[in-house]
Order: C-alpha cells, then structure tokens, then sequence
C-alpha cells in the first residue's frame, strides 16, 4: 500500500494510492476514520488494513488523478519522535565490513525536535546572520507501526508500517557551536519530508537513497550501507522504553552531503535540493 | 497556582491544589473538562484560567485529601521531549572536569550545549527509578528546575521570555552514565524508562518574580549532596528561552529542564551513583519536592 497526504483547498488529508488506477482515495471514503497518517500508523489494526484493500479492489474506479491535488509532507505536524542515526552509513563495502569487525560498536541516536514539516516546492529558509553552514542529508525512514515496547530482534522487522523519507537539514555551524545535532536540525522549515508511506511489502529489494543539488548528483548509496538497521534501531530503542506508533527513525544519510565535499560545499540562498529513495519518492526545495 | 495529574479510581485526570495546598481539586469539578494539564496549557482561555484561579483562593472549595489520590507527573506525556542543556551549572561543568582530569578552565562553555531526553513517559512522585541489573548500573541523578512554555514563542528577547512561561516544576535528571559513554551521546542512557520523574506540580509563573531564582537541594536517604542556586546557572533561564526560540517555534507545552549543580563529594565517581534501596528527594523552594526510590527491575533480554 502506498499512502500519501494530499488535498484540495489547502487542506491535507490521508489518502491512498488505488492501485487499479494510480488515483487517490481519501481514507475517509473508503471508510477509516484516520485524521493523519501518523494515527493510521499508531493505531491502524491489520483487519482494518485488510478490509482497505478489499475496498479498494471493489472500487476500481475510484479517486482523484493525482494532478488535481496538491501533495504535502507525510506528516505536516508530527506528535511523535523524531530519531536520527548518526553516522550511520559506510562509504563503501569494505568499510562496512571493517566497520563490523569492532563488536562493540553501537549507533549513534540524536533526537530532531524540528515542530513541523515541509513539503515539495516549499523553501528552505538559510537563515543569513544566523546559519553559516546549511547542509542538506538525504534520509530513508522508517514510521513505527503501533507502540513498541522490548520487542524481539526477531520481531522488530515487522514493527516498521511503512518508509518514507526527509532532507534532515541541518546547520553544521550550530552544532559546532552547541556541540549537539538537536537545535541545528531543529529550526522551522528544516524537515522536508516526501508525502508517501510506502508499506515495506512495496518497496524494492534494493533502496537506493540520493540527493542533488542544483542537477548535480550529491548522495548515491543504498540503503545496505547502513551501519545499523532499522530492525537493530527499534530492539535497541523500544528495550529501554516504549516506542510510540507514527515516531519516525531515519537511516541515518549517505556520504556525500555539503560537509563532505573538498572543499565543504554549503547551501546558499537559490539553490535547489532534491532528495529521493527508491520505491518512495522525493522531496524538492529551494533555499531561500 | 499548582497543576497537577492524578490517579483516582483508575482514571487518570488533571487538577489543582486547593487553597490550604491539602486537597485536589478536580478540573472537571470546576467546569473546566480538559483532558490533560497539557491541553489546559495549550487551549485554556483567559476566562478559564481565571476561572482556575477563583476557585483555587475560594476557602469553601476543599478537594480529596493529597493522601487520598495518587500523583503522577504533571504533564506525563511531554509535548515530545525534555529539552535540557549540559554543564549549565559552573560547578558542576567543574566536577565533571576534574573527574576526567581536566582542569577547571576547560570546563568553561561559550554556548549552551542543547540536547534532548526521550521521554515516552514520565514518572511522577515515588515512582521508582529503575536499577536493571547488567545494563543500567551506574545511575546518575540531578535536581533541575524545568520551565514549562506556556504559549508558542518564536524569537522572542530574553525580557520577554517570562511572558512565555506557564510555570515551573521539578525535574530529577537520571541517567546510567555506562550507556551514556557507550552510545557516544547521551541519549539513551537519559532515555530508560523511569530516568525523568518530574513534579509533584506546576506552580505557575504567577506565583514567582518574572526572573525568578530557585534554591535547589537534592538528598539521598537523607544525606545532601547536591545543592545550588539557579543564580548560579552559566546561562540563565530568560536567556535560554530566548536562544532556543531563534528561528526555532517552542510550541505550548514545551518543557525545558535548566541544568543540575555539582555533587558535594565529588571526587570519586562511585559517590556520584544511586544503587537500589536509596530514596531520592529533590526539593525546590517554591515548588515542593519530589521523592522516587531506586529499585531493581529486570530486563527482559540478554543483549546479544
């Protein structure tokens, strides 16, 4: 299943994508009383999943093209937690490996507090006289299906409800200047957020996450390169306290952002960032 | 006033101490049906505050006796997460310098070090804090004073910060300082269930200056070991409000823990833990106190 916020008016609502015919169905019309879809992950049980898909195969025709609506971020306010990885990702094969080889490596959390979230086409603010180094990282994420508490390794897999993915902005210069990633990643208009959630039984064998710049290619990696998993994420958080349904956790973002060129290249006021993942789309913004 | 949640026949409900402070008073009681002291704090018209406070300074109004109820933290479920910032007393960021042998001077911050502390839920008065043994053994506790925000503040100057704050309470920051070093930040180690009681209330503003200065004092089993000023804070209270505020909207709700003082025997990390049996208080002059005991608590898994 692939659902998306969208809307007419102005006004976002959770819908899903009719696989018969590519329209969106609010969630509403087919039924599910779901204000966003951050509570459809939190409490959606799988019966009512199940009687979605049934509506949906009866009602072929259903929805509105695409084209008539105006798409928003996943999630425009989230209630729930935001979790990074970071530096979860290797740059190649080998280093995954090597990076295996010290058993006592543990991730890297840090919490994004960021209030609301941005979508495609929205403008990213630079923030001139306050933010010197604004970088953008492309993240693959995982929204938890219902409230998670001391789960299994086994079972954390089947806790993820669907993906999505975000530009996890961030101001390098704040967190040098703090010493944390958790006010740099947090000012408003910092969250751009893609407007699918794409149930894992959707999504590809392999995610490839990237990221450009004004055209120009930034981040290219899959989503193997991860140090951690989401799975080893939802164990390890969720065994010292609950997880809530609709937190999001992120997969941490590739090599290849602004601070990792030579010399470190920046944003500035005008360019255009894309961020994609396969199987869910993307998210473009312009800095302003 | 103090804002308060309690436990009454199963239901969980907000309320307000009454004027002899002895008694609860139930919002609803009052015609004031919030679901929570969060949604109050988000939604609750001048009138109804007013309303609030009426009935908190009417001597006829008398609530269910303290002993009869059971309190949990005023705001159990955060508006997503405690905000807290490192090192923010100058003897603690000392304490902490020496124990890694450092001097004093590198203990100076030139900013704030923000950072977040998941919260799922948090505990309230006599909750225990939990000791597991084999994963979080080497806790850490602090008494805080914690600002609650009480309308959406976006750059706003440190002078107008007290027109942003609903109220204070009590915050006792507890970690497992293994988990802490082991995951680099620390967040998980601050993140185990049981790690953040707060209360027993929120007094609002009202009732302190619109600067206000707390003394805080932090006993275990009896015995003082911590002790401070926030007068002592490297960076105040207005001025943090204020900072975070920068281009960053703190919504209603918000709550920002301002920083622990130093340990009076330092010097050695092990007078720094708590082990099971020992009763924490920590007291705020103005606000009360707020007791939790350690115990232990099983884990569930083997890390693998």
């Amino acid at each position: 299943m692939k659902f998306l916020n969208a809307g007419l008016d102005g006004c976002a609502k959770p819908a899903i994508l009719n696989p018969a015919n590519g329209r969106a169905v609010f969630l509403q019309e087919a039924g599910l009383k779901y204000g966003t879809l951050e509570e459809l992950a939190r409490l959606a049980a799988p019966a009512e999943l199940e009687e979605l898909k049934r509506w949906l195969s009866e009602h072929p025709e259903a929805g509105t093209p695409l084209c008539d609506l105006a798409l928003f971020p996943m999630i425009l306010e989230p209630q729930q937690e935001i979790l990074i990885q970071e530096n979860n990702f290797a740059k190649d094969e080998r280093e995954l490996l090597s990076f295996w080889e010290n058993e006592d490596a543990l991730p890297t959390y840090y919490y994004k507090k960021a209030t609301f979230a941005s979508g495609s086409g929205s403008r990213i603010p630079a923030y001139p006289g306050y933010v010197t180094e604004l970088d953008y990282q492309a993240e693959l994420c995982a929204v938890v299906a219902g409230d998670v508490y001391q789960v299994s390794r086994a079972d954390a897999a089947s806790r993820i409800f669907g993906y999505t993915l975000i530009n996890n902005v961030i101001a390098r210069d704040l967190t040098s200047r703090h010493r944390r990633p958790y006010l740099s990643t947090s000012l408003d208009g910092f969250l751009p957020m893609c407007p699918f959630l794409v149930t894992p039984d959707e999504m590809p064998e392999e995610i490839i996450i990237k990221s450009f710049v004004n055209g120009e290619l930034r981040q290219h990696a899959p989503a193997s390169l991860a140090k951690f998993g989401f799975d080893y994420a939802i164990w390890d958080l969720s065994r010292v306290s609950v997880l809530r349904g609709g937190s999001i956790l992120t997969l941490g973002t590739p090599f290849g952002t602004g601070q990792d060129q030579t010399p470190p290249r920046y944003l500035k006021a005008g360019d255009v960032v894309t961020c994609s993942a396969s199987g869910v789309g993307q998210v473009t913004n312009i800095v302003e | 006033m103090k804002l308060l949640t309690f436990l009454q026949d199963g239901r969980e409900q907000p309320g307000v101490l009454d004027r002899a402070g002895t008694g609860v008073l139930p919002l609803e009681s009052l015609g004031l049906p919030f679901e929570s002291v969060l949604s109050l704090i988000e939604t609750a018209s001048h009138e109804q505050m007013q309303l609030l406070h009426q009935a908190t300074q009417d001597p006829a109004r008398q609530g269910i006796e303290l002993s009869m109820v059971k309190l949990l933290a005023p705001i159990p479920y955060f508006r997503r997460d405690m905000i807290c910032i490192g090192y923010n007393f100058r003897n603690h960021a000392q304490e902490i310098a020496r124990l890694r042998g450092e001097s004093d001077k590198s203990a100076e911050v030139a900013n704030p070090i923000y950072f977040s502390k998941r919260t799922a839920y948090s505990t309230g008065p006599d909750a225990p804090i939990p000791f597991v043994p084999g994963y979080a053994e080497n806790l850490d506790c602090g008494v805080e004073v914690a600002a609650v925000i009480g309308r959406d503040a976006l750059n706003i100057t440190p002078e107008a910060a007290g027109d942003y704050i609903f109220g204070y309470t009590i915050a006792n920051d507890v970690c497992d300082t293994r988990l802490n070093k082991a995951y680099t930040q620390p967040f998980l180690g601050k993140s185990v269930d049981g790690y953040m009681p707060t209360g027993p209330w929120i007094v609002t503003a009202d009732e302190f200056a619109r600067e206000p200065y707390f003394d805080l004092r932090l006993t275990v089993n009896g015995t003082l070991r911590q002790t401070g000023n926030t007068r002592d804070l490297v960076f105040g209270i207005p001025f943090i409000v204020s900072q975070l505020s920068r281009n960053m909207t703190l919504k209603a709700g918000t709550m920002i823990s301002t920083g622990s003082p130093a340990n009076l025997d330092a010097g050695h990390p092990d007078k720094l833990y708590i082990h099971p049996g020992d009763v924490i208080r920590c007291e705020i002059a103005g606000i009360g106190s707020l007791t939790n005991p350690v115990e232990v608590r099983q884990d569930r898994e083997e890390r693998l």
